[in-house]
């Protein structure tokens, strides 16, 4: 009965360990899968930003892009 | 008179060019149509037919593209139909009747041949150590969960979802998931131990050949055994060759386009898929002759040790040969009350 007691817990501590390497390791499915063929629109109208590093401020949202933003969502909704 | 000529010959050219395509049209229509011909002359099944054609004789239609993921470039994968065939269609066939085949064998082998009585004496033998009984049920602990997981991935969404409803089925199956990929880890562990622990007592000879023409004792008359019959050993080595196949598609699946693109991926599940029905239905044996199907070898795994008189009615030439290296058949078991 001990040892298989003992090769339970040591199944589910290694277990452990794999998940905790794994999410390091593995990408997610949407990532993995992913292609760099994705439209994004111009930058400061979405989510990447004016910089392009996917953190866009407020200070990138002018009359401007913000006019755009709108231009394209009556678009896609007229679509 | 030239200008009566040339009347005439304008006349002739006139008549020419309007009745010939008439009396051709005429002719073709009176001519008997061919079985499935267009009366325009064109086919309008052929640009299917050659869709079909260049799906049968293409694994993957490509375009081409620029940007540096050439996966994009993928517009149709042909070969995934085959796939989708075999996933959908013919894998739930093949798990059932592997499976359940084996499940009906030995219930008939049960009720016809009933359990394999074996001796009984006062003594014990010590069987297994302690890590080779750790390595065990570890491994088995895990197959246990990888098989059921396993199978919740082919027959869950046709037979446990309708009975638990979508949203019970989608949680379990995640969590399914979850422990399928993460106790897969232990189990390929426990797969190289058993390997490093067993290898040498499990090297086909010339008595496990003895010992399958006598069916291991079933079919009458004594079969001698070492360490591990002859049975056993094709066991161990189905553990050994299986698992490190469930262990290499398993890791090829869990890393996406790292050992394989996507039609080594298709390929790998309809290996891991088949192996492991197989594997599911081996166990099942094992877990037979482990249990019910003879009697006094639970104990083997259970507490490590089994009755001397089993050990010399199925495993004899081992018994010998731990008589010989302890120096006599006294020391080597203790004396126990008969149960």
């Amino acid at each position: 009965m001990k040892p298989f007691v003992v090769a339970v817990v040591a199944a589910v501590a290694i277990a452990l360990g794999a998940s905790v390497l794994l999410g390091a390791v593995q990408e997610l499915a949407y990532q993995k899968f992913q292609t760099s063929a994705v439209r994004l629109s111009s930058p400061g109208t979405n989510l990447v930003g004016l910089k392009w590093n996917g953190d866009p401020t407020p200070a990138d949202i002018t009359e401007m892009t913000r006019d755009k933003a709108e231009e394209e969502r009556l678009d896609a909704k007229g679509s | 008179m030239r200008s009566g000529l040339k009347l005439l010959s304008t006349l002739l050219v006139a008549v020419t060019l309007v009745a010939g395509p008439v009396a051709v049209g005429v002719a073709l229509a009176q001519e008997p149509m061919q079985a499935g011909q267009n009366p325009t002359g064109q086919d309008p099944t052929a640009d299917a037919v050659n869709e079909e054609l260049l799906f049968k004789h293409e694994s993957t239609i490509r375009g081409v593209v620029s940007i540096p993921d050439k996966r994009a470039g993928n517009l149709i994968q042909p070969q995934g139909r085959e796939y989708r065939a075999f996933h959908e269609r013919w894998l739930p066939w093949i798990a059932a009747v592997v499976i359940l085949g084996m499940i009906v064998v030995l219930a008939a082998f049960l009720l016809i041949k009933g359990r394999m009585k074996s001796p009984r004496s006062a003594e014990k033998i010590k069987r297994y150590n302690v890590l080779e009984r750790f390595t065990h049920w570890m491994t088995a602990a895990c197959f246990i969960v990888l098989a059921l997981s396993g199978l919740n991935y082919i027959f869950g969404k046709r037979l446990l979802m309708p009975l638990i409803g979508p949203d019970a089925f989608g949680t379990a199956s995640q969590l399914a998931k979850y422990s399928h990929v993460y106790l897969a880890w232990p189990f390929m562990l426990g797969i190289l131990l058993m390997l490093a622990l067993w290898v040498k007592d499990n090297i086909p000879n010339r008595v496990d050949w003895a010992w399958l023409k006598a069916g291991g004792g079933v079919l009458g008359g004594h079969a001698h055994a070492g360490r591990f019959n002859a049975g056993q050993k094709v066991i161990f080595w189905m553990v050994i060759g299986f698992g490190l196949a469930m262990g290499f598609t398993g890791i090829a699946l869990l890393f996406p386009f790292t050992l394989a693109g996507i039609h080594g991926m298709q390929l790998m599940q309809v290996v891991h898929a088949s192996i492991g029905a197989l594997f599911i239905a081996g166990i099942i044996l094992h877990i037979y002759t482990g249990t019910v199907g003879i009697e006094g070898s639970f104990a083997a795994m259970g507490k490590g040790e089994v009755d001397l008189a089993w050990a010399r009615a199925h495993h004899d030439l081992w018994v010998e040969e731990q008589q010989a290296k302890a120096a006599g058949g006294a020391h080597l078991g203790h004396p126990q009350p008969a149960e």
